[in-house]
């Protein structure tokens, strides 16, 4: 609804009841085809308000010019104004009060759901939305163990890369190291969940491996050692949906053939991801890239797990919300 | 039909350009023909049709999709008392308004 519709329909709100469906409606239809005589929007709307004014407010004696000028200054700077400033409320609310459903509960009566205290994690994706299953974080590793089996994951990937391909290996150059980190992150509600992310040092090689071939090679061992912790199929960014122009120009190509930059990651159990890129400046001399590569493989593992510790008060704060779809996730959060 | 309580010169005006018209117009139409804005259109119009001066009806036009736009027409009994009205206003226009000063000046 347009804000000329919706003031027409507070101008018709204030008329008495008996006139109050024929004004919305003629005003409704004067809105829709003014243009045909030439006349505004806008001075619709205005002739609205003035009449609901008079008619409505009982406002029966004219006013004088001055009067009008005031009135109508207050309408239009209130209109004005009450378009940012609501949204800036809504906005403000939504995010203090979190989102908030009404649904109907085992006893048949309707009650409010306060999704800023739900325990799990919803989040937008590139087609919807999605939750981390309940049942399945329950069900998965806790934080402390998807930190130290990440370790053993990736250590593995490197001792098999290394045996193939010959390949060393250096610390981080972020300077993170393997003690236990979690970060608190959002439940999509405007509140706080009980998971938390974890991010693992890098692990850059020293070298690449030369070609295309060498390098669908690495990404078939990366692939395979994983696929033995239940991780599933790579996906190489050149596959995403979002992939553009913009994307093949800063990774030096538009295919993994002959790109400088292949990055790709292998979703693993239980709100867990592996991330590895290869890097091989000899690639970029036909690419439009920037030039500015450093040759390597890179490996980082990422997940949102539950902590050990927090594992009944989330079956206890996920029991408030049994049964109930989950709604949309704030855009924001 | 009750008689007009009130005869302000926007009211005259309406009641001109219902007089004239060769059928029944729409509210935005009136507001037009004088000039004036609908504010002050819409509530003349609603008077006169408590009164039983003017009869609105909805438009029949099913070509048309969405909110129905409201046509206005004087009732029969009104329009011989509207051109008694818009005469009498006439007159008293005439009457009241200001004579040419006299030619000479002062004393």
């Amino acid at each position: 609804m347009s804000l000329g519709e919706r003031l027409v329909r507070l101008a018709a709100a204030v008329l008495p009841k008996e006139q109050r469906e024929i004004r919305l409606e003629e005003w409704s239809a004067d809105l829709a085809h003014c243009g045909e005589l030439g006349i505004t929007r806008r001075q619709v709307v205005l002739g609205a308000l003035h009449a609901g004014f008079i008619d409505g407010l009982g406002w029966r004696t004219p006013l004088g010019r001055s009067r009008w000028l005031a009135t109508g200054s207050i309408i239009v700077a209130l209109a004005v104004l009450s378009v940012p400033v609501g949204i800036v409320i809504a906005f403000m609310t939504t995010q203090l009060r979190g989102v908030v459903t009404v649904e109907t509960g085992a006893d048949g009566a309707a009650h409010e759901v306060h999704w800023k205290d739900y325990p799990g994690k919803v989040q937008h994706e590139l087609d919807g939305y999605r939750e981390l299953d309940p049942d399945a974080v329950l069900a998965g590793p806790s934080a402390e163990q998807g930190w130290e089996g990440a370790q053993t994951l990736l250590t593995e990937i490197e001792t098999a890369l290394t045996a193939e391909f010959g390949l060393t290996w250096a610390a981080d150059p972020n300077g993170t190291t393997w003690d236990y980190e979690e970060r608190p992150t959002s439940n999509g509600y405007g509140g706080q969940s009980l998971l938390v992310v974890l991010n693992s040092p890098g692990s850059q090689s020293t070298t690449v491996p030369d070609g295309w071939p060498a390098q669908q090679r690495v990404i078939e061992i990366v692939a395979a050692v994983a696929a033995g912790h239940g991780y599933g199929s790579p996906i190489l960014d050149f596959e995403r949906p979002w992939f553009d122009a913009d994307e093949a120009a800063a990774y030096g190509g538009d295919r993994p053939e002959t790109a400088a930059l292949i990055p790709g990651t292998i979703e693993g159990p239980h709100g867990q991801w592996l991330m590895f890129s290869i890097e091989d400046p000899s690639k970029a001399a036909g690419g439009t890239g920037d030039g500015d590569w450093s040759p390597g493989i890179s490996l980082s593992w990422g997940a949102t797990l539950l902590p050990h510790g927090a594992r009944d008060e989330f079956r206890a704060r996920l029991s408030a919300f049994e049964g109930y779809p989950r709604p949309e996730p704030l855009v924001s959060d | 039909m009750r008689g007009l309580t009130r005869v302000t010169e926007p009211t005259i005006e309406v009641l001109q350009v219902l007089l004239v018209s060769h059928g029944a117009l729409w509210g935005l139409r009136i507001a037009k023909e004088t000039g004036r804005p609908t504010g002050t259109v819409y509530p003349i119009l609603a008077r006169l049709e408590s009164l039983g001066w003017v009869q609105g009806d909805w438009e029949d036009a099913p070509e048309r999709s969405g909110p129905r736009r409201r046509l206005y027409r004087l009732t029969d009994g009104a329009v011989e008392l509207a051109a008694e009205a818009i005469e009498a206003r006439r007159r008293a226009a005439a009457t009241t308004a200001p004579r040419p000063a006299a030619a000479g000046g002062a004393l």
